[in-house]
């Protein structure tokens, strides 16, 4: 424990923060004080961050934003909220990396829409967190400057590709954080570090600034210590977004009202457990997962699905996100942003073939490299066709077991956080550790991972999933089982 | 072990290049992830579906032809990360194709 | 055997939509021509990561006029691929097009042009129309080979492009200049582009000799040049299968200052774009109402027009072609008819002293001083015989270049031709007193009064109304006869 740190304040939701902060404006340095001490004495140990903001630039920005909002302070949903944000974010004039040196001295002229969303609500960023290299990982670990440690057990990885956002919450280094899933890159982090962690339907939240790792997949979504936070934060970021024409035309919902209604109503679901899912994990993660699922079906009925499907869902995923990575990641070739190495004299390809060798890392490269591939000619029948064909079988799959049950339950992911370095020797090992997560992307539902036990010290999280633009389902369960587990607002000692 | 003239044509698609490290260390995976790629030749029913390319249903929204009022007079969006002489960015020579 | 094989041309015509406002898939403003580098930029349009695509409508109700204006089968599916090849000017090192392809397909294929060369009517297949991004310009600094770096303006970057892709159907450099002047005002006639803004239009032309590898030249700048590059490639392709030589596949690039092709690339292989649906933009449907919504505001197009001008105003469909693809001299010689009948003198006119000295003077058809009214004039005072035809040429440019009323010119100059009886005499008196010689051959040789008519043309300088001169100096040489008798 930190001296001269309140958890009890730490660990304050913040919607109870909130009714502070509105009450006494004053009261968001004297929270911002305390944050800042458990920075100060975690973030060594963890290296949650990228780019952290110094305490001082924060609190003129608080100054600022307290002139600033005289007389709407309580129209403002995250009023003097800190919050921590994934470095694949666009964020104007603050360094966005992607954890890559490609972009380490990136400055984006603009701001995502999520971002400009926070900011109107008067959330405070405090910093950008470490991640795998442009999201391309489930360890944290390819990030380019240094690995995070898992809160929990420094000698493990607090997961990926968003670790350094769910470090950050579950060390207290940050209330909320936001992350970006890809292929289960919010959920993997935030069952590994203990907290909640929720990838919306595709089309529920803007791209606009999010820098692209698969584009028809990728999704933001929020990170939090309990399921109320989670709700807040999803409902600010939720809703169309003109700037991209992959987002559905509809408004947010105050998902916080949904929530409570259906706790208050508490209407029985059809919940089914994917069989394999559950048997395919670890002895100790599916034991535990399965007392859990137990808590879900005294009240809920229970049935069983299955999943025809298992190592094809993993290649299918994996195939489409190399293609479309190929494809993003082409125009990081150092001329209008980016590393830059000298070019007098040089021919344009030498020049560009410099700046990508030099600028992304073994895993980025690979990806790149091997998308080009399966997109060439050639290849693009054999497996991106494929890929996208199967994603169809795979979609009505599902389609047809959302017609027998509402949700879908599975643990988030079949394992416990690995050690560092653990996975380095077999890439496939750790490909296959996303089976659990990576339907939601492929099929564009909304899945949350919900903490829900510890097994010798470390977290263990179930997913549940549901039909599209139904996530106000999958919050109604958490918070029932927030309830029934007391698994909110734990804030990891870290040793 | 690959053949490591698949790696060359790897690098020539990406425009980038492995250190000796990395050849060694994808040269000793590709043949897994190809392999784990292959478990799609078997799945039943594959040859009559449609590949899906966009996993919502949504129609593409068009934009009205409205410009915005504002250009970039002083080069904010290209100055903090781009190198200008005189508002031209500067890159390498495309010469001699 | 080898002396006449098939000339193949099929071309490959990007047309920036000049009247569009904004960027293909931004808002940025379109209008950057005249302003300095990397101002009329923004996020998108500079491909900097994170930023989505987002497209304007009037870009596709364009496109989807020019396919019917060029007769194409429109997709009932717009789809947008990424086209991959990393390039110094394109920002995401892939360019936002079409293609048509597994998953995806252009917005319009299988059209037919007309042209009309030769007395004839031929026509020239559309294999397909895209619709796509513009990239940036490269420059240099100094010349393009001792340039150490290059410098960018992505000011064009995202700019909308149709790209429109015949079948090679052309066999001449003169059919090729009549379909690009045809697309050309077909365009114009849409009003969906200025063809005259610079670099508004870029050719490729491919080329080759039926049995003989295809050459490419890329990125013609007018019509003038991709006359002169085909004309430059067929002698350079026929010397060398004459030669018993073999035409290489390959890309060349035109030099217009040196007036030569030159090689770019060869082709031993398919380059691979790596095509792709654009994640960031799903398909949208194409639906019968949206067409036909923009088929009925069509405007009249080229082909009904010389159909019309042929039937109304009883001119041939020659002289009707080159008046409908000069769209303001067609517009021009309806003014004009509306008030002066002789459609066919007056079309004449038009198409050739006229047209001659419009581009003599480089005049702009939108800041033309000279009126239809003007040329009615000229030419009623012509039809008069106020004015001879060498007037009437001699005059043309003046009126043309300063839109001068020749009504008041010819009286406050006297600049008409002298049919006053009273002041001819006095000029025939004059000469008669002066070459009394002249007179006497005239009189003994009927032939010999041309000389005296010479001599009053020459004293009138030339306006001298010769039917009447002859006249009075007949009358003249009669009275000398009797009274000698
Ligand atoms: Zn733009």
């Amino acid at each position: 424990m930190v001296n001269n740190v309140s958890y009890k304040y730490i660990s304050m939701p913040i919607y109870k923060l909130l009714q502070e902060f509105k009450t006494d404006p004053m009261k968001v340095f004297d929270y911002l004080e305390h944050v800042y001490r458990v920075i100060e004495s975690v973030e060594t140990k963890i290296k949650a961050f990228i780019t952290l903001m110094p305490q001082d630039a924060v609190f003129r920005r608080v100054e600022t934003l307290i002139k600033e909002s005289k007389g709407k302070i309580d129209s403002m949903k995250l009023f003097g909220i800190p919050i921590a944000v994934k470095d694949v974010i666009s964020t104007k004039g603050i360094r966005t990396t992607c954890a890559s040196r490609m972009l380490e001295n990136y400055i984006p002229p603009y701001n995502a829409t999520v971002i400009e969303r926070l900011i109107n609500e008067g959330s405070i960023i405090i910093g950008k967190t470490n991640m795998d290299e442009f999201a391309m990982g489930s360890t944290t670990e390819t990030s380019a400057f240094y690995p995070t440690r898992n809160p929990w057990d420094l000698s493990r990885v607090p997961g990926g590709s968003s670790g350094g956002s769910a470090a950050a919450v579950s060390s207290g280094e940050a209330p909320i954080a936001l992350g970006s899933d890809t292929g289960g890159s919010i959920r993997n982090p935030a069952a590994f570090c203990g907290i909640y962690g929720l990838k919306p339907t595709y089309g529920l939240v803007s791209r606009y600034g999010l820098i692209a790792y698969a584009s028809s997949m990728d999704q933001i979504g929020p990170m939090a210590r309990n399921t109320i936070d989670l709700a807040i934060l999803l409902s600010i970021i939720a809703g169309h977004d003109p700037k991209d024409s992959t987002s559905l035309p509809i408004g947010s919902k105050n998902y916080v009202a949904l929530v409570k209604e259906l706790v208050y109503k508490e209407p029985k679901l059809r919940i089914g457990i994917i069989k394999e899912l559950f048997e395919n994990s670890d002895e100790n993660v599916k034991v535990k997962a399965y007392k859990v699922v137990d808590k879900l079906c005294t009240y809920h009925e229970c049935l069983t699905v299955s999943l025809p499907y298992g190592k094809q869902i993993v290649a299918a995923y994996y195939i489409i996100a190399m293609a479309e990575a190929s494809s993003n990641l082409a125009r990081f070739d150092g001329v209008r942003y980016g590393l830059k190495v000298p070019f007098e004299n040089k021919s344009w390809e030498e020049v560009y073939l410099e700046v990508r060798t030099k600028g992304f890392g073994y895993e980025v490269k690979k990806r790149v490299a091997l998308g080009a591939y399966i997109l060439s000619v050639g290849y693009r029948d054999m497996y991106y066709i494929r890929a996208l064909k199967f994603r169809r079988i795979l979609k009505e799959t599902f389609d047809k077991i959302f017609r027998s049950v509402d949700v879908v339950v599975s643990p988030t992911m079949p394992i416990l956080p690995p050690k560092l370095g653990e996975f380095f020797e077999d890439p496939i090992k750790i490909y296959l550790a996303d089976i659990n997560t990576v339907i939601a992307n492929l099929i564009g539902i909304p899945a949350i991972s919900i903490p829900v036990d510890f097994y010798n010290g470390l977290p263990i999280a179930i997913q549940i999933m549901s039909k599209q633009l139904t996530e106000e389902i999958l919050l109604y369960l958490s918070m029932q089982l927030e309830e029934k587990t007391g698994f909110r607002n734990i804030i990891a000692e870290v040793h | 072990m690959y053949e490591s003239s698949v790696i060359d044509y790897l690098e020539k698609l990406a425009l980038l290049k492995f250190t000796d490290e990395e050849k060694k260390r994808i040269e000793s995976e590709i043949g897994k992830i190809v392999e784990l790629f292959s478990e799609l030749v078997n799945v039943e029913g594959l040859d009559i579906v449609e590949p899906l390319y966009h996993v919502v249903e949504i129609e593409l929204p068009l934009r009205d032809d409205e410009p915005l009022n504002e250009i970039d007079t002083n080069h904010e969006l290209l100055s903090g990360n781009a190198v200008l002489e005189n508002g031209y960015v500067k890159a390498p020579k495309t010469v001699g194709e | 055997m080898y002396s006449n094989p098939k000339l193949l041309i099929g071309l490959e015509v990007h047309v920036q939509l000049t009247k569009l406002k904004s960027k293909l898939f931004c808002p940025t403003p379109a209008d950057y021509k005249k302003s300095p580098p990397n101002t009329h930029v923004c996020p998108v349009c500079l491909g900097l990561p994170g930023t989505l695509p987002v497209v304007n409508r009037k870009a596709i109700e364009y496109a989807i006029a020019v396919a019917k204006a060029l007769n194409c089968e429109i997709s009932d599916k717009l789809i947008f691929v990424r086209k991959h090849y990393f390039y110094p000017d394109l920002p995401k090192n892939y360019q936002i097009s079409q293609y048509i392809g597994p998953g995806f397909t252009a917005i319009a294929k299988n059209g037919y042009v007309k042209i009309f060369v030769n007395g004839k009517t031929k026509i020239i297949r559309i294999r397909r129309i895209n619709i796509e991004e513009d990239p940036g310009r490269i420059l240099y600094i100094g010349s393009i080979e001792a340039s150490p770096y290059s410098l960018i303006d992505y000011n064009r970057s995202g700019i909308t492009l149709l790209e429109i892709v015949t079948e090679p159907d052309m066999t001449s450099p003169k059919e090729a200049r009549a379909f690009l002047e045809k697309l050309i005002a077909i365009l114009e006639y849409l009003e969906v582009t200025d063809p005259r803004e610079e670099g508004a239009f870029r050719v490729d032309v491919n080329i080759s000799f039926e049995g003989f590898g295809r050459v490419e030249v890329k990125n013609i700048g007018s019509i003038k040049d991709v006359e002169k590059a085909l004309t430059y490639e067929i002698i350079r392709q026929k010397k060398i299968v004459e030669q018993g030589g073999k035409v290489e596949r390959e890309t060349r690039h035109w030099d217009p200052n040196k007036g030569i092709t030159i090689t770019l690339r060869s082709k031993e292989y398919e380059e691979d774009y790596r095509y792709f649906p654009d994640p960031d933009l799903p398909p949208m449907r194409i639906d019968k109402n949206f067409i036909e919504k923009i088929s009925s505001t069509l405007p009249e197009l080229p082909d009904d027009r010389i159909n019309r001008f042929v039937r109304q105003y009883s001119i041939d469909e020659y002289r009707a072609t080159i008046l409908v693809l000069n769209k303001w001299l067609a517009n021009f010689f309806e003014e004009a008819a509306k008030i002066y009948s002789n459609y066919k003198k007056l079309a004449d006119l038009l198409i050739t002293d006229f047209l001659r000295w419009i581009n003599e003077y480089e005049l702009m058809p939108e800041n033309l001083k000279v009126t239809p009214l003007h040329i009615v004039k000229l030419l009623k005072l012509w039809d008069e015989g106020v004015l001879s035809v060498k007037m009437v040429k001699e005059l043309l440019p003046r009126v043309i270049k300063e839109g001068v009323d020749i009504e008041t010119y010819v009286v406050s100059s006297g600049y008409m031709r002298i049919s006053d009886r009273e002041y001819l005499c006095k000029v025939i008196e004059e000469v008669i007193r002066e070459n009394p010689k002249a007179v006497r051959d005239a009189l003994s040789n009927p032939k010999a009064i041309n000389y005296l008519v010479g001599l009053v043309m020459k004293k009138t300088e030339s306006r001298a109304d010769p039917q009447i001169t002859r006249e009075i100096i007949q009358d003249y040489l009669n009275r000398l006869r009797m009274e000698g008798s």
